[in-house]
């Protein structure tokens, strides 16, 4: 599952940048991410809050708003650019192509009206059908998706729902039209690790059942590593590493994905504390120069504060924004060629997996 | 909710008794009294005492009181004493709610109909000129004293221009509806502009926290269409607290009515208060402020059920 598969990819995310042009300066939310989502897998996007992984989504469905704007980057679905599309075009893309759910259950839904009443609504704006079959499907998609009753629950109102039932009732609206992608923006952050589990399970069932993509963003690499099948990790607004999930776990190659690993508690370990990554999230109106993890960086060297690494492949399906991903070689030759590369700008020469130095 | 509107009815009662108390208390505590507006300054004092004493208010305040509220409970206010001497309290209010109850209507329509669709563009149009627009002029409409805005809708349309439908007076609808509404014209905006600001300013501030909700993301995310989640999934949210505005400011509109029917010399229970006060005749005024107390309440009340209607939490919460 780990390696990329050859197929077309149905997302294809290319050097996405978005800001936000605010009072106290350009906050750079986006800042050049690439990633890719193929057909059926589970794509995690990880990192810390303020890592720019929900603007990124949303500047995907083009919901973002005033004072933040997508300044450049494509972001290709099945061929067709989406950054391109009309407003008009967007709306019948929106939940019927790409549904998107939410963090918090307890405010996603409109307090005001009854939950099946929301979900039929998605099914009538993208499908041609009456109030009655749409009713219908609504209280099917409800059973699908776990909610007990939902004959009498379709007239309920949100109030009259649990935080797990809520996210439910989101998750039966997202999938109410089959999506072939379904964007899932920290889904179970608020509630609790029994639900938690609960809806991964109905999550992986309609995956399965509807054959959809999903894209996971959270910040909890538990949660990454028992859902996903590969891995893009975010950080100063773009993605600095991109894997297998066994292979991102088992070796990860930049220093900030070495830093997440080393901040999971583990049961096996005796240690007393964690270990922290060091320092701040970066400022995104002010990042660092050259490589925005240098200030945090245990291995950075003179060239990472002036030089910003591209992601580029360091073994077959991975790939990694780092200068010295390539096994952290930091003799003065790697660190020569590596630049001699970047400055020639030609083909990357094939990786060579070298040993790690801890 | 039958049980609820019951629950409520029955608590007005006590309200209303309070009010009366009040009402009565500070009228009788004013100083000068109906037989000295009767008799004129140059009265004998012999004669106010045995006036006085035929009209029962040398008794104690509070056996005059129990005989009001024994009388009131019966539908009986009394006979006028000075406005119209000798009529039945009833009568007169009666013949005078009409006008106050359909220029408070029509105002309060006016300012909704004005008000909401204001308060939902300047939100959406936040920061661009219509929205700067809206707000200057629902903060001038705050800020000017209608009785002002009275005078110069006169200054303008009845001197200026000489309109005749601008001249002030009133034809019951029944008799003229053109002349009626034309004559309504000018009390309306000077009643109805106050109301409709700050109605149009609640509904904006409410517009502008609504559409930022997660729901109103999810909705966009769903697919859903700008205009129905405007017109819909915010508005429906941002109209709970902007009903809660309307309803209380009906007691504002009450109180600009006593104004406005004195600008524009129409017939009212606004201007029939300011009269009665003038003349110290108790039986109008305790009747007018009790009248108007209810008003206040039953428009509370409306509220609050309208509130449920638009509110499901409150709906099953209550029971």
């Amino acid at each position: 599952m780990s390696a990329e598969p050859d197929e077309q990819p149905v997302l294809e995310i290319r050097d996405l940048v978005t800001r936000f042009y605010t009072d106290e300066g350009t906050v750079k939310a986006v800042d050049g991410s690439s990633f890719d989502l193929y057909e059926g897998e589970t794509l995690g996007i990880v990192g810390e809050s303020g890592s720019g992984k929900s603007v990124t989504a949303l500047s995907m469905l083009q919901l973002v708003d005033s004072p933040g704007r997508i300044e450049r980057g494509s972001v290709r679905y099945r061929g067709d650019d989406l950054l391109k599309k009309t407003e008009a075009e967007m709306r019948s893309i929106r939940g019927n192509d790409i549904a998107m759910m939410f963090q918090d259950p307890m405010t996603s839904l409109n307090p005001v009206f009854t939950v099946g009443d929301q979900i039929s609504r998605v099914i009538k704006t993208h499908q041609d059908v009456s109030d009655k079959a749409a009713r219908e499907r609504t209280i099917e998609l409800m059973a699908d998706v776990g909610i007990p009753e939902p004959t009498s629950r379709v007239d309920n109102y949100p109030h009259q729902f649990s935080g797990g039932m809520r996210q439910r009732a989101l998750l039966a609206m997202a999938i109410s039209c089959e999506p072939d992608v379904l964007i899932a923006d920290e889904p179970t952050t608020a509630l609790d690790v029994t639900i938690e589990t609960q809806i991964f399970n109905v999550l992986d069932r309609l995956q399965e059942k509807y054959g959809m993509s999903i894209i996971l963003i959270t910040h909890d690499l538990g949660v990454v590593a028992g859902t996903c099948d590969r891995v893009a990790v975010a950080y100063g607004g773009r993605v600095v590493e991109r894997a297998g999930v066994d292979a991102l776990f088992e070796n990860p190659r930049h220093p900030y994905t070495r830093g997440l690993m080393r901040s999971i508690p583990r049961l096996t370990d005796d240690t007393d504390r964690l270990t922290p990554v060091e320092g701040d999230v970066p400022n995104l109106t002010d990042l660092p120069s050259g490589c925005s993890f240098h200030p945090r960086c245990p291995h950075a060297t003179a060239e990472c504060e002036s030089y910003d690494p591209e992601l580029r492949e360091v073994e077959p399906g991975r790939e990694a924004a780092c200068l010295h991903a390539r096994g952290y070689d930091l003799s003065p030759s790697a660190i020569e060629t590596e630049r001699a590369e970047a400055d020639g700008g030609g083909p990357t020469a094939p990786a060579t997996d070298g040993g790690e130095p801890r | 909710m039958s049980r609820f509107v019951l629950k409520r009815l029955l608590l007005s009662i006590p309200v209303l008794l309070g009010v009366s108390v009040v009402v009565f208390a500070l009228v009788h505590l004013a100083p000068g009294g109906p037989v000295r507006v009767m008799l004129g300054p140059l009265s004998n004092e012999e004669l106010v005492r045995q006036i006085r004493l035929e009209m029962g208010l040398n008794r104690p305040l509070y056996v005059q009181y129990g005989m009001w509220v024994f009388d009131a409970l019966q539908g009986d206010f009394g006979v006028s004493w000075t406005v119209q001497q000798g009529t039945p309290v009833t009568d007169i209010i009666v013949e005078r709610i009409p006008l106050t109850v359909e220029l408070s209507i029509l105002s309060m329509i006016t300012a909704v109909l004005i008000a909401i669709p204001a308060g939902i563009i300047s939100a959406v149009r936040k920061d661009k000129p219509a929205d700067h627009a809206a707000r200057i002029a629902a903060l001038s409409g705050i800020s000017i004293p209608d009785f002002w805005l009275g005078i110069i809708l006169i200054m303008i349309f009845a001197v200026q221009f000489s309109f005749p439908w601008a001249t002030g007076g009133w034809t019951p609808p029944w008799v003229d509806p053109v002349a009626n509404l034309q004559q309504l014209f000018l009390p309306v905006i000077t009643l109805g502009t106050a109301y409709s600001a700050l109605i149009a300013r609640m509904m904006r501030s409410e517009m502008l926290d609504t559409l930022s909700q997660d729901y109103v993301k999810t909705a966009r995310a769903m697919g859903i269409g700008a205009r129905e989640i405007v017109l819909k999934d915010a508005s429906k949210n941002a109209l709970i607290p902007v009903v809660t505005v309307i309803g209380v400011g009906l007691g504002q509109l009450m109180n600009g009515a006593i104004l406005t029917e004195t600008v524009f010399n129409l017939p009212g229970i606004g201007k029939l208060l300011i009269l009665a006060i003038d003349r110290r005749d108790y039986r109008i005024i305790q009747a007018l402020i009790l009248f108007i107390a209810s008003v206040f309440v039953f428009a509370n009340l409306a509220v609050d059920v309208l509130y449920a209607y638009l509110d499901p939490r409150i709906r099953h919460d209550g029971n």
